[in-house]
């Protein structure tokens, strides 16, 4: 374990409330909580994933985070170079424009993500046009800079996007986003639409870079050994709630939360003698306009028990570095993906 | 064909004419599959598993054509006198022949990635299950819609009396993939395909899926054809795996010997390139260089060689490598196993092509 590094992020009580329209004519109202209450940090440099399965609220996280949408309720703070705190969900218009700098973002489809009409060239320039980080020639050298660092052919910058793979795609994206030179960077699902042997230079490149640039990752994604190969500390989430957060050995090993034993279980191995056991989860995932009350895992809950169905647990530090939300997060002994021995 | 096998696929051929050019998706599929047996196919975008799938069943989309190769199908199915086995080409036959008709679905049926698309939206699930019932089985409307239940009942669906009367969007994914199976299962088939079933649900609907599948399979004791691109869900559910590259089969082995030995540089590269738990955390990947070429734009040779690590320039940007049986139950295609492999032929032109592309 490494020394504790300054925090680059702090994410306090951050929600994101949908207002839902129900009955087939809309005449219903409701709220879909897509992100309910969650904290944590992110240590400068470090990596960390967040999980989950549909509909439970990562990818609402990173963009909240960004203030690609605006949250209901909490805050995102920064504090770049151990310099001041910056209350960024606070920031008004204008300084926030010129803080978005700091701020990146890799998406998941490199096919929708980029605009058809510009060239590459175009695509990656325009973060520092906008920023007004470069002028004039400045732009095209620091544009040939970071396509060649990202193993784009400079030839091609002229080309447009269509006529690029999957992969060399996610490379001019990543392009884009490094051009600014950023702090953060929330990557999300950045490879799960390629395939697999594209998937590892694009893992590569965004690790070299972190190293390189000193960038810090949020890394949203939902293969679990992905997660498992990039992070340094990952998060579970369930329904819009943050279940889980540990260093990712301690995670993969020991976790404490059911939600998370049972997301292991499911991984399929590569050993084929290393037969997948699921802990089948009764049911399906609940719909998030319409959550279970208490803790909102315990009708799928293998070790649920009565107050699961009417208290929230509180989402406290079991060991160290180690958050759950569980009511009996000191007495399961859960299984991990991994084993020990 | 061999006295055991279920189904032989031998140097299939299927091309799609486009006006850009014609691409060869499927370029000499050699397989085999036993009864009860479930085979892997592996493969990346573009490597023609899924074109190999459809030439089964003989629903390749126009404008794709099979140009060669042959398909050959133990049909076996109860007739008024017995049982009635005969082997058919499936490849020869007109997909909308009668014979064709009732193969499909009744002794070979399908499953898709996507289950939303695969049902019609106007009808219900339940229907939709005794209609294939219905289609290939002399049975009353009463008596397939008991069969529907009883089937929604053995893939899972909860409550499957009173859902037999919902809709497919009423379903959730997992649910979906369910029914699917259910129709596939109503009749009882020999051989399931499997296109990535799973890739479209969360890792632990996949789970239970793939949990579902294999207790079926053994239960119904049929073959199982599941193409899928990630290694994981092989391991956990194949027999046996072939690997595929830009429409050819270019390693088949059991999954353990697969796994443990693969022989072709495609095979040890891929198994190398994904990140595994617990070993290779905060590791660079050995990743594999450049990207899968276009299909209009084939490489000479071996289609890999533009990629591989092993290249030898001089014969594998020339020589389209044979398929090498190194025992009897493992076969590859790579020049490196060929017993009498040609020396390189290194004329100067042939050289500069393979440092260019590589």
């Amino acid at each position: 374990m490494s020394e504790p590094r300054p925090h680059l992020l702090k994410v306090k009580n951050l929600k994101k409330y949908y207002a839902a329209r129900q009955g087939m004519f809309g005449d219903g109202s409701g709220t879909v909580k897509a992100i309910d209450g969650i904290s944590f940090h992110i240590e400068q440099g470090e990596t960390l994933g967040l999980v989950g399965e549909s509909g439970s609220g990562k990818t609402t996280t990173g963009r909240v985070i960004l203030r690609a949408v605006e949250p209901t309720e909490g805050q995102v703070l920064f504090r770049l170079n151990g310099g001041g705190i910056t209350d960024f969900t606070a920031l008004p218009k204008q300084a926030l424009r010129a803080f978005r700098r700091n701020v990146q973002m890799i998406f998941q489809d490199p096919y929708s993500s980029l605009n058809p009409r510009m060239t590459v060239r175009d695509i990656i320039a325009e973060p520092l046009v906008v920023s007004g980080l470069a002028k004039g020639s400045e732009i095209d050298d620091r544009v040939r800079q970071v396509a060649l660092r990202c193993q784009l052919n400079i030839e091609h910058l002229r080309r447009y996007p269509h006529a690029f793979s999957g992969g060399q795609r996610q490379r001019i994206g990543i392009a884009r986003a490094l051009v600014v030179n950023p702090k953060f960077v929330v990557c999300d699902e950045p490879v799960s639409a390629l395939d697999v042997s594209i998937q590892a230079q694009i893992l590569n490149l965004l690790m070299d870079a972190q190293q390189e640039f000193g960038l810090t990752y949020l890394f949203i994604a939902h293969d679990l050994s992905v997660v498992e190969h990039v992070s340094n500390r990952v998060a579970v989430m369930y329904l819009g709630r943050i279940v889980e957060l540990a260093p990712t050995s301690k995670l993969f090993y020991q976790p404490l939360h059911p939600y998370t034993e049972a997301l292991m279980s499911a991984i399929p191995d590569l050993d084929p003698d290393r037969m997948m056991q699921p802990k089948i989860l009764e049911g399906e995932i609940p719909s998030p306009a319409n959550p279970p009350r208490g803790c909102h895992f315990h009708p799928r809950c293998a070790y649920a028990q009565e107050i699961c169905k009417t208290t929230v647990p509180e989402f406290k530090e079991y060991k160290p570095g180690q958050f759950a939300a569980c009511h009996f997060a000191d007495q399961l002994q859960l299984q991990g993906a991994l084993k020990s021995n | 064909m061999n006295t055991n096998s279920l189904l032989e696929i031998q140097d299939l051929r299927v091309s799609f004419p486009l006006d850009e050019g014609t691409v060869q998706a499927v370029a000499g599929v050699n397989l085999a599959i036993q009864p009860g047996q479930v085979l892997g196919i592996v493969g990346e975008s573009g490597c023609g598993k899924t074109v190999t799938a459809q030439s089964l069943l003989r629903i390749i989309p126009p404008p794709g054509r099979i140009d060669g190769g042959t398909i050959l199908f133990r049909s076996s199915k109860q007739s008024g006198n017995g049982k009635d086995e005969n082997i058919v080409d499936l490849a020869k036959l007109n997909p909308k022949s009668e014979m064709m008709r009732r193969i499909r679905g009744n002794e070979i049926a399908m499953i898709f990635q996507e289950p939303m698309s695969s049902f019609s939206p106007v009808h219900t699930v339940g229907s939709q299950i005794m209609e294939a019932i219905l289609l290939h089985q002399d049975l009353s409307k009463q008596a397939a819609r008991e069969r529907a239940i009883e089937y929604m009942r053995l893939v899972g669906v909860p409550g499957a009396q009173d859902r037999m009367d919902d809709y497919p969007h009423q379903f959730s994914g997992g649910m979906r993939q369910r029914a699917m199976i259910a129709v596939a299962l109503s009749c009882n088939p020999s051989l399931l395909v499997a296109d990535e079933p799973t890739t479209a649900l969360d890792v632990t609907i996949q789970a239970q899926i793939l949990d579902l599948m294999r207790r079926l399979q053994q239960q119904f004791g049929m073959a199982v054809l599941f193409i899928t691109h990630n290694l994981g869900v092989i391991a956990q559910i194949a027999d046996h795996v072939a690997i595929m590259y830009l429409g050819q089969v270019v390693e088949q082995a059991p999954v353990r010997e697969i796994l443990r030995h693969p022989k072709h540089p495609y095979t040890m590269d891929l198994l190398r390139a994904v990140p595994r738990l617990g070993k290779t955390a905060g590791q660079r990947l050995v990743a594999i260089e450049g990207s899968i070429p276009s299909p209009l734009q084939r490489p000479m040779g071996c289609p890999f060689h533009p990629r591989c690590s092993k290249m030898i320039p001089g014969v594998c940007n020339t020589h389209v490598p044979q398929w090498v049986a190194l025992n009897e139950i493992h076969s590859v295609r790579c020049v490196l196993y060929e017993p009498n492999a040609p020396t390189p032929n290194l004329e100067p032109a042939n050289v500069r092509a393979a440092s260019t592309l590589a």
